[in-house]
């Protein structure tokens, strides 16, 4: 980066720092035969294989048609979405058992290794008082892990964790950068979103 | 798809994460990777898309060799909150402003970068770092502190 004796506006001087840096010839050229690269998508070739196409097409429009009339409640975006899901889950989780008892997740960690992620520790707080144990869930359709809490006052709180994917989630807060959880109510369920080591998080609780 | 200037541009703001020639080159290289093995015939922005891939690709990475911890809320709820005005007031000489880049994080690295490179107002870099304004302007608090603090520290002798 350039050096300079000079006193300045410290937005020129940043800007200096930056002037003078750019990618090596070869570094360019290199890239540029990457994106030069880029595959073409593949076309159909078979009549089959777009007469299936078709046919797929039309049914899901059908389908997505059909639930459209059935339920004309307005497009939620992602995080509401996963913040429906996450409601439900917890809903069902009042009548359903754990798939694994365990209260450490040390111990849970091995029956949901297939989950292809390693489950994390969630940050300390009293809602996530005690661990008793998990089950297999999903959150827009990316299986997830559900761990069952109880809080300090007895009441359950689950707890998601699952893959994170920007696309299907949307862009949710980093709990790396310290960003505070995302808050949202859904069928009365207080769900706290947020991202953490490349996995979607959330909790869920009726209490609060 | 993208010119030497835009190519240049995102290795820029690599370099602003990174804060090093080696990894800011490896890191738009990963985001062009990325890029291609998705469909962006419907991408609009091609070089804002790839900040974007780069910015997920390089903070995941971190976390993934967990060199960032989380501290909750980063105490930011205490942190007054000041605009970029508060900034522009301040006049530095060059070895202040790389030695101030050199002691950010890489998300204040990102912030300065945006706003003294690329020209961003708060609430831009809000929605491209995809936190609250709020929380971006405790942060330009903060390295408005760290600044000061650089300054008035006695030299050291090389």
């Amino acid at each position: 980066m350039s050096g300079s004796i000079t006193r300045q506006p410290l937005k020129q001087a940043i800007q200096n720092e930056f002037q003078g840096e750019s990618l090596s010839a070869r570094q360019l050229a290199s890239l540029k035969a990457q994106l030069g690269a880029r595959p073409k998508p593949q076309r159909w070739r078979s009549f089959r294989a777009t007469a299936a196409a078709l046919v797929f097409a039309v049914g899901a429009l059908t389908a997505v048609l059909t639930l459209r009339l059935a339920d004309p409640a307005p497009t939620l975006n992602p995080p509401q979405r996963i913040a429906q899901d996450v409601a439900s889950n917890h809903v069902a989780s009042a009548f359903a058992r754990s798939d694994v008892t365990a209260d450490t997740i040390a111990v849970l960690q091995p029956a949901f290794s297939r989950l292809g992620f390693q489950l994390i520790e969630p940050p300390r707080s009293s809602l996530l008082h005690a661990l008793e144990g998990g089950r297999f869930c999903s959150i827009l359709a990316v299986p997830a892990a559900q761990l069952r809490y109880r809080s300090a006052e007895g009441e359950l709180v689950t707890l998601y964790q699952a893959p994170y994917d920007q696309q299907v989630h949307g862009v949710l807060p980093e709990a790396a950068q310290g960003e505070a959880p995302l808050l949202l109510v859904s069928r009365g369920v207080a769900v706290r979103i947020w991202t953490e080591r490349g996995l979607v998080v959330a909790t869920a609780s009726s209490s609060d | 798809m993208l010119d030497d200037e835009q190519l240049n541009r995102a290795y820029r703001y690599a370099l602003a994460l990174t804060g090093q020639r080696d990894d800011a080159h490896d890191l738009v290289q990963s985001g062009v990777t990325r890029l291609l093995e998705r469909d962006c015939a419907r991408v609009t922005d091609v070089l804002a898309y790839l900040m974007r891939t780069m910015r997920n690709f390089y903070f995941d990475a971190l976390r993934r060799q967990q060199r960032i911890e989380w501290s909750p809320m980063e105490n930011l709820e205490n942190v007054p909150a000041l605009d970029f005005r508060s900034l522009e007031q301040l006049v530095v000489d060059a070895d202040e402003a790389r030695r101030l880049m050199q002691m950010l994080e890489p998300a204040e690295r990102e912030l300065l970068y945006l706003w003294a490179v690329e020209g961003y107002t708060a609430e831009e870099i809000a929605q491209q770092c995809g936190v609250a304004r709020g929380t971006i302007l405790s942060r330009i608090f903060r390295m408005r502190q760290r600044l000061l603090a650089l300054q008035t520290a006695p030299a050291v002798a090389p």
